[in-house]
C-alpha cells in the first residue's frame, strides 16, 4: 500500500458545540494553499476508521478537541514522544468507543505509529447544537498558524 | 427480601446505557434498560434548514452509521421533491450501504464480540496472545472504509452524495484496484468463518416478530415495503400505521413497538425475511455457521451478521462489475425538484430500518423531520430477553450474570448515540 505523505486530520462532531472545532480546522485548511503532499481528513467522530489513515502515512497532524483545564481556546501540542505522557483526561470521552487514546494505543504496540503532532485546543461547551462557542472561533486563527508552522515545505 | 442489581456503563456498546434490575424473594420484578447517551436533539436542529442542507447535517447524527443517516435523509428528501435518481447512481448507493455495512458488522464481531467468546475484556488485551488476529480484525474494517473512500470520495464521511445521486463517479482504475482488495480480502473472511464456527453461542429462545425491507428480487436493503415475519407487509411511507413510538421516564431514548409489541430489527430480522435472497456464498456461510433459521435466539445476531458481511462482499463484486460493464452514463438527476411536501424512506442500516421522514415547505425549509433508528426499534425486544433470561441466572455470582446479560445486550449491537426524540422527562 502506498504511504501518503502528511495526513492532517481533525475529529469532532459539529453538531456539539465546540466538539466540531477539529472538523472546523480542516474547512478552513482547504482554502489555504499547502504543499501537494498534504491530504486533508474529516475525520468525523474518529474511532477505529482512523487506524488505517493513520498506518498509511508518514507524517499525521492530528487536530481535536479537548478538555483540560485551560482557558477556553487555548492550546496544547503534543508528539509522538509525549504518548505516554498524555493524562488519559485530555481525550474527550468518545461517544463512539474506542477512542483516540484506544487507536493511538493500538498503533504504538502494533509498531505502526507515524510520525505524529497532535493540537488540542480547550473547549467552552460541547452541548448539543450546531457551530462554535465565540472564544474558540476567535482562536481558530492561532490554531491554524500554529499547524501551518509544522507543515513542512517537502515531505 | 428485595435487591437492586445495577449494572453501570454497560461496556463494548456505542453510547452508554445502565442496566437496572429489581428482584424481590428471588423473583425478578423489574428490569429497565437505562439510556444515558448525551441526548442529540438533531430533529430540531433540522427543523428550518434547506432541504440542499439537510443530508449533511444528518450525516453527523452518528458517527458509525453517517452514511444511512445520509442515505435515508437524501431518499426521504428526494420522495418529497420529487427528484428521480438515475440506476447508475442506484448502483453507487448500494455499494455505498454494503461498505457500511461490512465495516459496521466486522466493528462489532472483532472488536465487540470476539473478547466475549474468548474470555478477553477487550479486543486490546488479546494483542500480545493473538496479533494476527488483531491485524486480520483491522485488515478487515478497512475494506469496509474503502469502498466508502472509492465511491464516497472519503474515507469517513462521504462527499460525493447529493441529491438525485452523486457529484462525481468513481474512476474506471480506482473501481478495479476496489475489486481486487476485495478478492484479496477472502482468505481473511474464510479465517473469520472458521472463527465463529468455533464460539459456543449460548442458547436461549423467545418468540419474536421481525420487521425488515421487503425482499424484492434483492436482499432487503433500500426499497420502498415494510414486511414483518408475521405475514404483513406496507408501504414505507405509512410505517406509522405499523409502528408505534413511544417514551419511557427510565430512558432518554424513543422506544418503537409494532402492532403486536415488540419486534426485532437488524441482520437477523433480515435472514429471517430475505434468506432465499443472500448471495451464493453467503449461503453456504449460513450454512456452515448452522445459523438457526427462527430467528428466536438474539445471540444468533453474530452468525447473521457475518453471513451479511459475506453477502454484502460478493454483491459488491457484482456491482462493481456491472459499473465496469455499462459504464455510469448519468449519475445524477436531471430533473426539477418540485419544492413543498412530505417524503419518507427507509433503508437498511447496519443495525436494521431507519426511517426519516421530512415534511418541507412551499420556499424549500423543512418544517418538520421524524427519524426512527434502529436501536430505538431494538430496546423493547432487549428488555424482553433480558426478562426471560434473568430467572435462569439469579443464582450466578454477579460476575457470570453481568457478563452474560452484557452479552445479550451487545448481541443487538445497540448503538444509543442517535438515539433521537430525546426528551427529558422531569418526574419529580
Amino acid at each position: 500500500m502506498t504511504r501518503t505523505q502528511l495526513r492532517i486530520i481533525g475529529i469532532g462532531n459539529p453538531l456539539m458545540g465546540d466538539d466540531g472545532l477539529g472538523i472546523a480546522v480542516i474547512e478552513q485548511l482547504q482554502q489555504h494553499q499547502l504543499p501537494p503532499c498534504v491530504e486533508l481528513i474529516d475525520g468525523g467522530c474518529g474511532g477505529l476508521s482512523l487506524v488505517p489513515l493513520l498506518t498509511e502515512c508518514r507524517l499525521a497532524i492530528i487536530i481535536d478537541a479537548a478538555d483540560f483545564g485551560a482557558n477556553p481556546g487555548s492550546i496544547k501540542t503534543l508528539t509522538t514522544a509525549d504518548l505516554s505522557q498524555i493524562p488519559a483526561q485530555i481525550f474527550r470521552p468518545s461517544s463512539h468507543q474506542p477512542g483516540l487514546a484506544d487507536v493511538l494505543q493500538l498503533l504504538k504496540k502494533l509498531n505502526e505509529l507515524p510520525q505524529l503532532t497532535m493540537f488540542f485546543m480547550q473547549v467552552a461547551n460541547c452541548r448539543q447544537g450546531y457551530g462554535l462557542s465565540g472564544q474558540v472561533r476567535a482562536a481558530l486563527p492561532d490554531l491554524i498558524a500554529e499547524i501551518r508552522r509544522v507543515i513542512p515545505p517537502t515531505v | 427480601m428485595s435487591q437492586r442489581i445495577k449494572l453501570d456503563y454497560l461496556t463494548r456498546i456505542e453510547g452508554h446505557a445502565h442496566l437496572v434490575i429489581e428482584r424481590k424473594a428471588g423473583k425478578v420484578t423489574g428490569c429497565r434498560l437505562e439510556v444515558v447517551e448525551t441526548p442529540r436533539f438533531f430533529e430540531a436542529l433540522l427543523q428550518g434548514r434547506h432541504y440542499s442542507d439537510v443530508a449533511t447535517i444528518v450525516a453527523r447524527v452518528c458517527g458509525v452509521c453517517s452514511i444511512s443517516h445520509t442515505l435515508a435523509s437524501l431518499m426521504a428528501t428526494e420522495a418529497a421533491l420529487k427528484i428521480e435518481v438515475p440506476p447508475a447512481a442506484q448502483l453507487l448507493r448500494r455499494l455505498l450501504s454494503y461498505g457500511e455495512i461490512v465495516q459496521s458488522h466486522l466493528l462489532q464481531l472483532y472488536f465487540m464480540a470476539v473478547p466475549d467468546y474468548l474470555g478477553a475484556a477487550s479486543l486490546f488485551q488479546l494483542l500480545d496472545a493473538q496479533p494476527e488476529l488483531v491485524r486480520r480484525a483491522l485488515r478487515l474494517k478497512r475494506v469496509g472504509n474503502r469502498i466508502c473512500e472509492v465511491i464516497g470520495g472519503r474515507p469517513i464521511h462521504p462527499v460525493t452524495t447529493c441529491l438525485g445521486g452523486f457529484s462525481t463517479k468513481p474512476e474506471v482504475g480506482q473501481l478495479k484496484q476496489l475489486r481486487q482488495e476485495l478478492v484479496a480480502s477472502l482468505p481473511d473472511l474464510e479465517a473469520t468463518v472458521e472463527l465463529f464456527a468455533e464460539f459456543e453461542y449460548p442458547q436461549f429462545s423467545r418468540q419474536r416478530e421481525a420487521i425488515s425491507l421487503q425482499a424484492n428480487g434483492r436482499y432487503p436493503l433500500h426499497g420502498s415495503i415494510l414486511t414483518s415475519s408475521s405475514g404483513e407487509s406496507c408501504s414505507v411511507a405509512d410505517y406509522r400505521t405499523q409502528i408505534e413510538e413511544y417514551l419511557l421516564p427510565h430512558s432518554t431514548a424513543k422506544l418503537a413497538r409494532s402492532r403486536s409489541g415488540s419486534y426485532m430489527v437488524g441482520a437477523q430480522a433480515r435472514v429471517r425475511n430475505g434468506a432465499g435472497h443472500l448471495s451464493p456464498m453467503a449461503k453456504k456461510v449460513a450454512e456452515a455457521l448452522q445459523l438457526e433459521q427462527s430467528g428466536n435466539n438474539p445471540f444468533e445476531n453474530l452468525k447473521a451478521r457475518l453471513v451479511e458481511v459475506i453477502h454484502c462482499i460478493e454483491e459488491s463484486l457484482h456491482v462493481i462489475d456491472e459499473l465496469l460493464l455499462h459504464g455510469m452514463p448519468r449519475i445524477n438527476s436531471n430533473s426539477t425538484p418540485v419544492v413543498g411536501g412530505s417524503g419518507t424512506a427507509a433503508v437498511e442500516a447496519p443495525r436494521g430500518l431507519l426511517f426519516h421522514r421530512y415534511e418541507y415547505a412551499a420556499d424549500g425549509l423543512l418544517q418538520q423531520a421524524d427519524c426512527v433508528i434502529p436501536t430505538a426499534q431494538n430496546l423493547a425486544s432487549i428488555e424482553a430477553d433480558i426478562q426471560l433470561l434473568l430467572p435462569q441466572l439469579l443464582d450466578q455470582p454477579e460476575e457470570l450474570l453481568r457478563q452474560q446479560l452484557e452479552m445479550l445486550i451487545r448481541a443487538y449491537d445497540p448503538c444509543l448515540s442517535c438515539s433521537t426524540h430525546l426528551v427529558k422527562l422531569d418526574l419529580a
